[in-house]
């Protein structure tokens, strides 16, 4: 089974000339099936750009990025878009939900997106919801949510097409720490790593180490992994 | 999509949401009383015209209107007029345009002197008061009588001579010119018609058939037409449109760029509110179409919203308008309606395309953002 | 807090353009409805004004050409012309009509006036000859290209073919286009004698005052009415003044309403999406009377740029109807500009209560949710 994303030698440079800034720099990885890989690092470190490439939001300026083995490098941004409905999902700090839809209608905007329509769709988003311990806030609005429901909606949305890979971007970040525990063991137990999903998730949050397979650490542009190494 | 993302979107905040409509209604209501005030405007000139109940009418040839011609006609061949159409009852009036004036005031008047005996030509609507018996009297319309503080028993001055009101009609007024009423020989020594008058009126026998009693009336005068009543209506028509209609599409114009500047405001800043949300989407993967459905979905919501606000608007400014200033006659036709919902169906796509450029433009790395 | 008004505006531009220009066309609304009132004034008393009569002669009752009827009887021009002091006294005939031209129709006013006559016909000729013989006719130059024709071509006038003769400026206007044809072939069409007039200019021999001439004119011939040439025209002005005013005040009402709805939506969702900002700034200690300031300012701001841009835009609306449609001049008043600034001041105030009230019930605490 191949790898679900890889990057190689991956870099991104913003501006030109003197003004250019090198955001992130050869950087490469892989992601297995079922994996949940950390990338941490100092503020300012190209974590967001690193993570807005491997989510297809971003092109590398350098380097080649590949999704189940295909090379994405020169797919139009309609592909693109395409794949990100249906391989990948994404969990962000802010939430991010749409303020006037209910939470069963956020998680159920996506499958339509994706073509899924119609009282199948509604059911599954509300089932989605109940394994999330949400059953009883389906019907409610984001504003009437507390941190924690909003990223288990959230958390939802982006498992509701079945992605193979879930992005995260300090998914605990808004959050207080009973919260984020909630948070993490969702992550360990419910995102369903067993079935073969993985993450990429980019925190501060040390704790988070403990359900990580591999943590990568990027300074500067530059990616290494835990012990220093630069990653492969 | 299944999911109403437009209806929610549109309907989340309430008081945007009547602010919007109420401005986008307004801005409809706006054109669409325009529109009425011109087909107003032209009722209200062709009234007297429209009210008339004869068959016929007998002008000069190449003068075929009332309010946008001045017909002259002799006077002595009239019995010739009635044989020859086979009239069971004729008349003649005398018509011109003259000020009214009541100190200061001065209001353009179409005078109309009619025959009270013949029971042809009279206004067909008397408000107050009664009918014309003396020479000296006149009847005024309503709203003419109360801008110039005139009253039944007063006496007014019309080209030197003074004439006692004795009647208010309804249905004359116009803030060109409404209608005012006297006897036709008393607007004869008025307007120096000596033995002439402006137009006959003709009403046939049931027997008698109006094309052989045009035809026997033209060939016998050639200077004189006869015409139904609609069509000096629809000359007259012409005619003020041919004067009122630039002026009137130009004011239409600009009422409709308003429009276009409203409901583009309403698309654009609903856009800029939720600029992150469709960042979002876009990030999980939503097609640019998708979202610009999505646009112009609430655009056409808000639009339809508006439309039904700015008909309502429309016709209860209209009956407000002409309750409070009789001289303007609104007359918003279901025409315009279906004209302006078409209207407002291209307005609203045009207004859409600023918020779906800025779409397009959207940083969906903002999602990144705490 | 002017500043953070601006930044809150200009943060925006987009929305700020599009509100701006919605102001701008609401007030270019108001602006030209007047302009072409103004401009109707001008051309309405053009006839007046540029003939060189200091003296007029009509009706007794009528002291208005425009949309009049007047009749002056051959003897009392007779009458007149004995009086001492005039050097001649130049009577023309003056009637409606319709000049058309295959499909083409404008409403007008025809003067008779006679071929040797010195005054009386068109000021300002650019082509041809202006003293029309029976079946000649002399029009101006921009109806003349309304109507597809030129010099020596045919338009017919009461059914009748009139060779164009002449061409001449300075009148066409709406509803008030002047065309000169022959006098005695008019006074036939109108039944009147041929020395018959509507309305006759009397010039005063050299070194005459004027005034006194009048006023002895006045008292000689009781039955007709003497005014002097700038109150005649001070006369159609007021006519036409007066028949406008109901007119602008509903026009302006509407668009002021319309003006008031695209500031209120503006600036309400404006501080809409500014909520947790202020909120903060309720936090640290504003007031709400501070915070209405900022939204005041905003509000005042948007309508002070869209009335720099109305003004701006009217005047080159202006300009650009009347290159493309002479006959509509539309004149705009930088007095009656100013004149609408307290007003929209005050509309503006209105509008920026529902924003500032939506403010006094923030609470401070939105500043604290994530």
């Amino acid at each position: 089974m191949s790898a679900i994303l890889e990057m190689e030698s991956v870099s991104k440079t913003y501006g030109k000339g003197h003004a250019a800034v090198q955001a992130v720099d050869q950087a490469s990885m892989k992601i297995e099936p079922g994996e949940i890989v950390l990338i941490m690092g100092p503020s300012g470190s190209g974590k967001t750009t690193l993570l807005s490439m491997a989510g297809l939001l971003l092109k590398p300026t350098q380097g080649r990025l590949l999704i189940n083995g295909e090379v994405i490098n020169g797919k139009s941004q309609r592909q693109m878009a395409d794949l990100r409905l249906r391989t990948l999902g994404f969990i962000f700090q802010a939430y991010n939900l749409l303020s006037a839809l209910n939470a069963r209608e956020n998680v159920e905007i996506v499958l339509n997106m994706a073509g899924n329509g119609g009282k199948a769709a509604s059911t599954y988003a509300a089932e989605l919801l109940d394994k999330l311990g949400l059953g009883s806030r389906k019907h409610h609005l984001p504003a009437d949510l507390s941190g924690g429901e909003k990223q288990r909606v959230a958390i939802a949305r982006a498992l509701a097409n079945d992605p193979q890979l879930i992005l995260a971007d300090e998914p605990t970040g808004n959050l207080d720490s009973k919260t984020s525990e909630e948070v993490m063991e969702l992550f360990c137990h419910g995102m369903g790593r067993e079935q073969g999903r993985s993450m990429i998730i980019v925190t501060h949050n040390p704790a988070f180490e403990r359900i990580a397979d591999r943590v990568l650490w990027l300074e500067d542009g530059h990616l290494t992994n835990g012990n220093g190494r630069t990653n492969h | 999509m299944s999911v109403p993302l437009a209806r929610r979107n549109v309907f989340f905040q309430k008081g945007k949401l009547i602010l919007s409509v109420l401005s986008i209604g307004a801005s409809l209501a706006m054109i669409l009383l325009l529109m009425g005030f011109r087909e107003g405007l032209y009722s209200a000139l062709t009234a007297y015209v429209d009210n008339l109940d004869v068959d016929l009418i007998a002008t000069q040839s190449g003068n075929e209107g009332v309010v946008s011609a001045n017909s002259v006609l002799p006077g002595r061949i009239h019995n010739d007029l009635e044989e020859l159409a086979d009239a069971r009852e004729a008349g003649h009036i005398a018509v011109a345009g003259v000020i009214f004036t009541v100190d200061e005031d001065k209001s353009p008047i179409v005078l109309v002197g009619y025959e009270p005996d013949s029971g042809l030509g009279d206004p067909w609507n008397l408000g107050d008061g009664r009918y014309l018996e003396q020479d000296d009297e006149i009847l005024l319309d309503t709203w003419l009588a109360q801008r110039s503080g005139v009253a039944i028993g007063d006496t007014v001055e019309l080209l030197s001579r003074e004439f006692n009101v004795v009647g208010l009609t309804k249905g004359t007024a116009s803030w060109m010119a409404p209608y005012a009423f006297v006897t036709l020989p008393a607007a004869q020594e008025a307007l120096g018609l000596v033995d002439s008058v402006s137009y006959h009126l003709l009403r046939l026998n049931n027997r008698a058939n109006l094309d052989t009693a045009k035809d026997a009336i033209e060939t016998r005068f050639p200077n004189v037409r006869a015409i139904e009543p609609d069509q000096i209506a629809d000359t007259d028509r012409r005619a003020i449109a041919a004067v009122m209609d630039r002026p009137i599409n130009v004011l239409l114009f600009v009422a409709v760029i308003i429009g276009v500047a409203v409901m583009a405001l309403t698309s654009y800043t609903s856009i800029m509110d939720r600029l992150r949300e469709y960042g979002l989407l876009k990030a999980v993967g939503a097609k640019p179409l998708r979202l610009n459905v999505v646009v112009i979905q609430e655009s056409l919501l808000n639009s339809s919203l508006g439309l039904i606000t700015g008909v309502a608007l429309a016709y209860s400014s209209a009956a407000l308008i002409m309750a409070q200033w009789p001289q303007f006659n609104v007359t918003i036709l279901p025409d315009s309606v279906w004209k302006i919902a078409v209207l407002g169906l291209i307005m609203t796509l045009l207004a859409a395309i600023l918020p779906i450029r800025r779409l397009d433009r959207i940083n969906v790395l903002d999602v990144f953002k705490a | 807090m002017l500043k953070l008004a601006w930044r809150n505006l200009t943060n925006e531009p987009t929305r700020m353009a599009i509100s701006v220009t919605g102001i701008a066309l609401a007030l270019v609304l108001i602006l030209v409805i007047a302009g072409i009132f103004a401009g109707s004034e001008e051309f309405a008393v053009a006839y007046i004004k540029n003939e060189p009569a200091p003296i007029w002669l009509m009706q007794s009752g009528v002291a208005n050409m425009h949309m009049s009827s007047s009749y002056i009887a051959p003897e009392l021009i007779i009458e007149a012309e004995q009086i001492e002091g005039i050097k001649d006294i130049t009577g023309v005939l003056y009637t409606g009509g319709n000049l058309e031209s295959g499909e083409d129709s404008i409403l007008g006013y025809i003067i008779g006036v006679n071929p040797q006559a010195e005054i009386g016909g068109p000021w300002k000729l650019v082509e041809g000859r202006q003293n029309p013989q029976r079946g000649e006719i002399v029009i101006d130059a921009e109806l003349a290209k309304r109507l597809g024709v030129e010099l020596g071509d045919e338009v017919n006038l009461f059914n009748t073919a009139h060779k164009i003769i002449g061409l001449s400026r300075g009148n066409f206007g709406i509803g008030s286009s002047l065309a000169f044809i022959n006098k005695q072939a008019l006074s036939e069409w109108m039944a009147v004698p041929p020395d018959a007039s509507s309305f006759a200019l009397v010039r005063p021999d050299v070194g005459i005052d004027v005034d006194a001439l009048a006023a002895r004119m006045q008292s000689e011939l009781p039955d007709l009415n003497v005014m002097q040439q700038a109150e005649f025209a001070a006369s159609d002005i007021d006519l036409i003044r007066q028949m406008g005013v109901d007119i602008i005040r509903a026009m302006n009402l509407i668009a002021y309403i319309v003006g008031l709805l695209v500031i209120g939506l503006t600036i309400y969702t404006a501080t809409l999406e500014r909520s947790r900002e202020y909120g903060m700034l309720k936090a640290l200690g504003a007031n709400n009377s501070r915070l209405a300031v900022v939204v005041l300012s905003q509000a005042l701001i948007s309508a002070a740029l869209g009335t720099l841009l109305g003004a701006g835009l009217a005047y080159g609306v202006a300009d650009l109807i009347t290159r493309i449609s002479p006959d509509m001049l539309i004149l705009i008043d930088p007095e009656y500009v100013l004149n609408q600034i307290p007003i929209l001041t005050l509309v503006t105030g209105i509008a920026a209560l529902l924003p500032a009230s939506r403010i006094a019930n923030l609470d401070p605490m939105i500043a604290f949710k994530a």
